[in-house]
């Protein structure tokens, strides 16, 4: 299949190995890569009530990605934007609606569209797997995703006690209330359980930031933040 | 700003964390205990059913409310129309002065508190007691609720003792018999005594002309019987059209609020005692609006469903973090900064929507299906539209918008926003962020160029 690649913009700008492992992943599992000119989806501006600047993020998708068999992100809050975007602001247009059920979150698009279940695969480690809300409530996903881990050997995989409780990110949500923000990354992390496990896996950049710079900014080393596509790349799914 | 008020309140409650301990066992057990009572099929089945049965009742509230008055003044109830909080706080003045009522005792109820009714009745001189047990604790400790069910949930158990121990003027013990059993004796001591009975409403059956209360201590009900005159504050979206309608709804309330099948008492006030039976002589029922049929019709109109069960508070990741009284706002919790604004035009109920990480949780939990989170996400468009945002992140999106559509745009602009971001430490946002937060550092590198130098893409254009 010709997936195109939708980057997000903060893969681009703090999480390049999640997009690049997300284009290992698929193009060893025979697709090609098309990768479109592209910016971000414009949720930031969106879910902050300025949605008159967050419609040329969704036209410029809509412009640049028109036509796509399937549109990959690492990133289920940024789909859930697009789509809910293309919807909103050009429901009217057949190619949007189109486009907006073509445009996949990268595990949604394994477990749906490439049908896989629990790929075989090889990666050492303790690792627990946060859901993210995005994918979890406005996807509706749900864990899913921990299908894709559940065949990789030598991977223990742990639940949080709340695997449902939001790590405190929700974009501005942040920088308006930080206190609140770090005292829900915090209450999460402590649901982490001890000894603390390797990696912390997710498939939402929002949530690995949030949760890997409340972590560092602590002075703690473990877990480490990691990308759902680079666990999935470093098993060697596909190969 | 509204804003940086909601934010220095919030702010101000985190920093509490014996409160967070608090709240978050609390909502712990009632999430627990909500899931625990139904199988997911039959947890869908009934949230279908009650769904279904409350947008009938909202979408034809004008005439329900027409059939309501109608059944209940056959049964002898004089029914009151209120078209705002005034209107409604007059009207129960009104009736408690007539009848000369100087003791009245009170059953939990959210739309009296909307009103504030208690402060306009101490005002008239007359004293109001709340016979929820948790409402009382709230009412002694000078306090409003801080849950639409459990009115002191923030509170530990230590405080109540004291409030008890002050109130009955020796020691009171903090175990659950000795707080209980003190409450019991003074409360019926006032049910005893009182003039005027005062309630709320779960639901108002239109083709009964029925007012249903759904209790767990009994109080509901004495304060429904024992004195001589019964007024019902309601709000006009209690409405629903039969019995059969209201038992799709009052099958899942409980279950949702505490993971109860049914609760202890359900009560349903069909009129005036007549001559020979115990009860009171007078009921009246007064049927509220303040804002309510302004939502009716619009985008928003689903929300008027809310049978008030506490779910989405429960559920919410930032309610456990901060409690009710940080929204400001007699509703709180996702419901509340949906309905708030809404019910409300200040600015500072306008700002509340702001107050969610959008995580969606609330949505799925609601057992009416109410969409909360994007409720939230359209009222703070709404916000924005009239004023009320977040400082200077107009300048910001708009700059962000100009930099970065068209795409190729973004690939230019890129390299000063990693420039930016490097020596932010000035900019508020960032400053935010990393006063409690590590931020990776940004890729000098974009991506689409790694991207092609592995060849993992297809260059076709």
């Amino acid at each position: 299949m010709r997936v195109r690649l939708f980057t997000t913009c903060l893969g681009d700008l703090f999480a390049q190995q999640a997009v690049l492992s997300t284009a290992r992943v698929l193009r060893r599992l025979g697709h090609e890569i098309e990768l479109p000119e592209q910016s971000c989806c414009g949720q930031p501006a969106y879910n902050s009530g300025f949605q008159e600047e967050a419609k040329p993020f969704i036209a410029a998708y809509l412009d640049k990605f028109r036509g796509s068999e399937a549109v990959v992100a690492p990133s289920g809050s940024c789909v859930a934007m697009l789509r809910h975007g293309l919807a909103q602001f050009f429901g009217e247009d057949g190619e949007a609606r189109r486009l907006a059920e073509h445009t996949y979150e990268m595990s949604q698009f394994l477990l749906d569209v490439e049908g896989l279940r629990a790929p075989k695969g090889h990666f050492d480690a303790k690792a627990i797997y946060h859901e993210s809300c995005h994918l979890s409530h406005w996807l509706h996903q749900g864990d899913r995703a921990k299908e894709l881990l559940s065949g990789i050997e030598g991977l223990e995989l742990l639940t949080f006690r709340e695997p449902q409780l939001c790590c405190g990110f929700g974009g501005t949500f942040a920088v308006h209330f930080p206190e609140l923000s770090i005292a829900m990354a915090d209450e999460k992390l402590q649901d982490l359980g001890s000894p603390e496990p390797d990696i912390l896996v997710a498939s939402d950049q929002g949530c690995l930031m949030q949760l890997g710079g409340r972590i560092a900014a602590k002075g703690g080393k473990r877990p480490e933040p990691m990308h759902l596509s680079v666990l999935l790349d470093r098993a060697g799914v596909g190969k | 700003m509204e804003t940086q008020e909601l934010a220095g309140q919030v702010a101000q409650a985190v920093a509490n964390r014996g409160l967070h301990e608090a709240v978050a066992r609390s909502v712990d057990r009632h999430s627990y205990a909500a899931l625990a009572a139904l199988s997911p099929e039959l947890r869908a089945l009934y949230k279908a059913r009650a769904r279904a049965a409350r947008l009938r009742s909202v979408r034809g509230l004008a005439d329900l409310a027409e059939q309501f008055i109608a059944e209940a003044e056959r049964h002898g109830i004089i029914v009151h129309t209120a078209a705002d909080a005034a209107e409604a706080v007059a009207i129960v003045a009104e009736i408690a002065k007539r009848h000369d009522a100087r003791r009245i005792v009170k059953s939990k109820s959210m739309a009296t508190e909307e009103v504030e009714l208690n402060r306009h009745l101490a005002a008239e001189g007359m004293q109001v007691l709340e016979t929820d047990l948790g409402e009382y604790i709230v009412q002694l400790a000078g306090q409003r609720p801080s849950h639409i069910v459990a009115p002191c949930l923030h509170m530990a158990r230590d405080e109540i003792a004291g409030l008890f121990s002050r109130e009955a003027g020796r020691e009171i013990a903090k175990d659950t018999p000795s707080l209980t059993s003190f409450a019991r004796e003074r409360l019926r001591e006032e049910f005893r005594e009182a003039d005027l009975g005062i309630s709320g409403g779960n639901f108002l059956v239109a083709s009964e002309g029925a007012v249903v209360l759904v209790t767990n201590e009994g109080n509901g009900r004495m304060c429904t019987t024992l004195p001589k005159v019964h007024v019902a504050l309601v709000g006009v979206e209690k409405l629903v059209r039969s019995f059969s309608d209201m038992a799709d709804a009052l099958r899942i309330l409980p279950v949702a609020a505490t993971g109860q099948l049914i609760t202890s008492y359900v009560s349903i006030v069909r009129g005036p005692a007549k001559d020979g039976e115990e009860g009171p002589r007078e009921v009246h029922v007064v049927l509220m609006d303040a804002g309510r049929s302004e939502i009716l019709g619009g985008p928003y109109e689903e929300v008027l469903a809310c049978i008030r069960c506490g779910a989405c508070l429960d559920i919410c990741p930032v309610y456990r973090q901060t409690g009710g009284h940080a929204y400001g706002s007699v509703y709180s919790g996702p419901i509340g900064a949906v309905l708030t604004p809404l019910l409300r035009p200040d600015p500072a109920a306008q700002a509340l929507p702001f107050l969610s990480s959008l995580c969606g949780a609330c949505s799925d939990v609601c057992p009416v299906g109410i969409h909360l989170h994007e409720h939230l996400v359209a009222l703070r468009a709404r916000a924005v539209a009239r004023g009320v945002a977040f400082p200077s992140e107009h300048a910001a999106f708009r700059a962000l918008r100009r930099a970065w559509t068209p795409p190729r745009r973004y690939r230019l602009v890129r390299g000063l926003m990693r420039g930016a971001l490097r020596v932010g430490g000035g900019v508020p946002q960032l400053r935010a962020w990393t006063s409690g937060r590590r931020l990776p550092p940004v890729a000098t590198v974009r991506v689409g160029e790694l991207l092609r130098r592995e060849g993992l893409i297809e260059e076709r254009r």
